[in-house]
C-alpha cells in the first residue's frame, strides 16, 4: 500500500497499441493519494484505454504502471482488493434489481452480510435509489443507472476509485449530486482518478488535471494552471454587418482579435485573472465602443475544450489518434 | 493505511471463498430466469412439441422393432434434446455477459473468474430439469410407460444432468467465441444438432452403414441407449460407461478451452 506522501498512481513512458492503431504514445503521469486527478481530453485521447490498464482490464504494450505500489498487469489480485471502478456502459447487472445487484457485488467483494445490509442501507439512501425498489436496472433512468452503478463501485469502500466519465448523459442536477458525492469520498482519504472531456468538470472536481491527446499527455498541472496557460474568458462581439466586422477588427488589433467573418463575430480571449482581467476586459469593451462600429450584441464565456487546445497542442482540433499502417 | 476492503471483509479459506464467489454467480443466473421467465420457453414448449410430433404424427410410421410403443423409445432421445436445448440457451447469456459492461466490473473484483461461467451453467442445469419434469408430464400423458424403479429414475436423472452439464459448457465456449450476442445465439444451436445424428428419434439400426458408423459411436447415442436401458428396467450394459468417459472428456475439453479463452478475452 502507499504510505502517504507517495503516489496512489504511478504511470510511466505507458504505450498500447490495438493492431495499426496506437492508442497510447508513452503516457506518464502520477496521481496523489485523497485528491482527484482528472484525465481530460476529446474522444480518442486514450484516457479509457489508460483506466483499463490500471484497472486489470488491458496490459500495457510498454512501461510501467502502479497503483497502490502494485503492478496491474503482475499482480492483479492485489490491485484488484484495492479499487473501484465504474465504466462508461453500465458496469451492473441490468436484469437484476438494484438491492440485488448490490447484495451480489457485496458478497463478491467478500464482505459479511452485515456489512453488505448496511452499507447498501446506507447507499441507496445517499442515492436516493429507494424509489426505483425491485425494477431491473435496465428499465431505470440514465441517471439512475449511474448512481447505482457507482453505489456498487462504492460498496467495498475501495482507496482507489477510476470513474470514467461519470457525468456522461446525467442531468444538471444528478451531476452535481454526482460532484458532491465524489468530494464526500475524497475528504475521507479516497483516491479518485476520472476521465472527462468537460473542461468545467476537471475544474469543479480535480485537484489535478492531467490533459490528454492522440494518446499522448499535452499539459498537466492544477486547473487554476491550465486555465492560466489558455486565458481566462473570452469575450465575442457581433457586428450588424461585414463592414463593422472590419471596423471591430482593426480596433481590436492590440488584444490579438480572431474574426469568424460567416458568423460576423470576433474573439478577444482575457488573458489575466481576477481585477486585471476585468479591467482587461474593460479596456477591450472601450476599444470596441471606440470602433464607431454597429454592435449587435456581446457573449462572455469561459474557455472551452477547443480553447485549451489552441494553446496547449498548438492546433485547433486534434489529429485522429490513429497511424494508419506506420510504425507505432 | 490498509485497504479498507481488507479491514471489513471476512477472513476465509480461499476454497470456501471460490465456493461463494460459485454460489453467488449462480444465484445471479438463477434470478435471471425468475425476471426473465421466458428463458423456460425453450425448454418447455420444444420437448413438449417434440413429444407432440413423435407420438402422433411421426410415431405411427416408425418401426422400431424391439422396444414396443414408439413413444417409450423416443422419450429417452427427447430428454436429451431438451438438454441441448436448455444448453444453448448459454452461448447467448455468456455473449450477452461479454459484450456488456457488466463484464469489466467481474473482470476488477478479486473473486474466482471462471465462477462467471459456471453461473450460467448452474442456470443450465435448473432449466433443464423443469424442462425435463414438463415433458416427463406430456410424456407419461400420451402414453409413455418406463418400467423404471426410482434408483434407474435417478440414474437416469444423473445422465440427463451430465449431457446438460457438458453441453452448457459447450454452449458456453461457443458463446465466448461469438463475436455478438446473435452470433453466439446461431452457435449455440450447433450443440443440438448431434443429438439429431444419435439414435435419439430412430434405431441406429435402420441407417446406411456409413451413417451408423458415426451414429452409433458418438457419445449422445451412447448417453441415449443408456437412458434408454435405464427407463426400461435394464442393465446399461457398457454404454453407461462409454457415455461417461465420452462426456468426461468433452466436459474437461470445454471447461479448459473455455477458461483459457476467458482469461485471454482480457488482453
Amino acid at each position: 500500500m502507499s504510505r502517504s506522501g507517495e503516489p496512489a498512481i504511478e504511470v510511466a513512458s505507458v504505450t498500447k497499441s490495438f493492431g495499426t492503431t496506437t492508442a497510447l504514445r508513452g503516457v506518464s503521469f502520477t496521481a496523489r493519494p485523497g485528491a482527484v486527478t482528472a484525465l481530460l481530453g476529446p474522444n480518442g485521447a486514450g484516457k479509457t484505454t489508460m483506466i483499463r490498464i490500471l484497472s486489470t482490464l488491458l496490459r500495457a504494450d510498454a512501461g510501467t504502471a502502479r497503483v497502490g505500489g502494485h503492478d496491474p498487469a503482475r499482480e492483479p489480485g492485489r490491485v484488484q482488493a484495492i479499487i473501484g471502478l465504474t465504466g462508461q456502459s453500465l458496469s451492473v447487472d441490468g436484469k437484476l434489481s438494484g438491492p440485488e445487484n448490490l447484495a451480489m457485488f457485496g458478497r463478491l467483494h467478500r464482505l459479511s452480510w452485515p456489512v453488505v445490509r448496511e452499507r447498501s442501507a446506507r447507499l441507496v439512501a445517499a442515492f436516493g435509489l429507494a424509489d426505483a425498489g425491485k425494477k431491473p436496472v435496465r428499465a431505470y433512468s440514465g441517471g439512475m443507472r449511474r448512481k447505482l452503478d457507482l453505489a456498487v463501485s462504492l460498496l467495498a469502500e475501495p482507496p482507489v476509485l477510476f470513474l470514467d466519465e461519470p457525468t456522461t448523459g446525467l442531468d444538471p442536477a444528478s451531476r452535481d449530486a454526482l460532484w458532491d458525492t465524489i468530494r464526500g469520498l475524497v475528504s475521507q482519504g479516497t483516491t479518485v482518478l476520472l476521465t472527462t472531456q468537460y473542461l468545467t468538470e476537471a475544474d469543479a472536481l480535480a485537484d489535478s488535471v492531467v490533459f490528454m491527446d492522440g494518446g499522448q499527455v499535452v499539459a498537466s498541472g492544477t486547473p487554476a494552471d491550465l486555465k492560466a496557460q489558455t486565458g481566462r474568458a473570452q469575450v465575442d462581439l457581433i457586428a450588424a454587418s461585414d463592414a463593422d466586422l472590419a471596423k471591430l477588427t482593426a480596433a481590436l488589433t492590440d488584444f490579438k482579435p480572431v474574426s469568424d467573418a460567416p458568423r460576423r463575430t470576433v474573439r478577444v480571449a482575457i488573458e489575466h485573472a481576477g481585477t486585471s482581467g476585468v479591467r482587461e476586459l474593460g479596456d477591450v469593451i472601450a476599444a470596441a465602443v471606440g470602433a464607431g462600429a454597429h454592435i449587435e450584441r456581446l457573449a462572455l464565456h469561459e474557455p472551452d475544450l477547443d480553447d485549451v487546445y489552441r494553446r496547449l497542442a498548438g492546433h485547433a482540433r486534434p489529429r485522429p489518434a490513429v497511424s494508419a499502417g506506420g510504425p507505432a | 493505511m490498509t485497504a479498507a476492503a481488507a479491514r471489513d471483509s471476512v477472513t476465509r479459506h480461499p476454497a470456501a471463498w471460490a465456493v461463494s464467489d460459485y454460489w453467488e454467480m449462480a444465484k445471479r443466473s438463477l434470478r435471471h430466469i425468475r425476471h426473465d421467465p421466458e428463458q423456460l420457453g425453450n425448454v418447455t414448449i420444444t420437448p413438449v412439441l417434440l413429444v407432440l410430433l413423435m407420438r402422433f404424427l411421426f410415431g405411427g410410421a416408425i418401426n422400431t422393432g424391439t422396444h414396443g410403443s414408439y413413444i417409450n423409445f423416443a422419450m429417452p432421445g427427447i430428454f436429451v434434446a431438451a438438454a441441448a436445448f436448455a444448453a444453448a440457451t448459454t452461448a447467448v447469456s455468456v455473449a450477452a455477459d461479454m459484450h456488456e459492461g457488466v463484464i469489466d466490473r467481474f473482470r476488477t473484483l478479486p473473486i474466482v473468474k471462471s465462477a462467471v461461467i459456471t453461473g450460467h451453467v448452474t442456470a443450465d442445469l435448473a432449466r433443464s430439469l423443469i424442462g425435463l419434469a414438463v415433458t416427463v408430464g406430456v410424456g407419461y400423458a400420451t402414453g409413455f410407460r418406463p418400467s423404471a424403479g426410482i434408483g434407474g429414475w435417478a440414474a437416469a436423472v444423473g445422465v440427463i444432468l451430465l449431457v446438460t452439464f457438458a453441453l452448457s459448457w459447450l454452449s458456453a465456449l461457443l458463446g465466448l467465441i461469438g463475436r455478438s450476442v446473435e452470433v453466439a445465439q446461431q452457435l449455440g444451436a450447433i450443440v443440438v444438432i448431434p443429438v439429431f445424428l444419435s439414435s435419439a428419434l430412430v434405431p441406429a439400426a435402420t441407417m446406411p452403414s456409413w451413417l451408423r458408423v458415426v451414429t452409433a459411436n458418438q457419445p449422445f447415442t451412447q448417453a441415449i441407449d443408456t437412458l434408454r436401458a435405464l427407463l426400461a428396467g435394464q442393465p446399461p450394459g457398457s454404454h453407461w460407461w462409454l457415455a461417461g468417459l465420452e462426456f468426461a472428456g468433452l466436459i474437461a475439453a470445454a471447461v479448459t478451452v473455455a477458461s483459457a479463452l476467458f482469461r485471454r478475452a482480457a488482453t
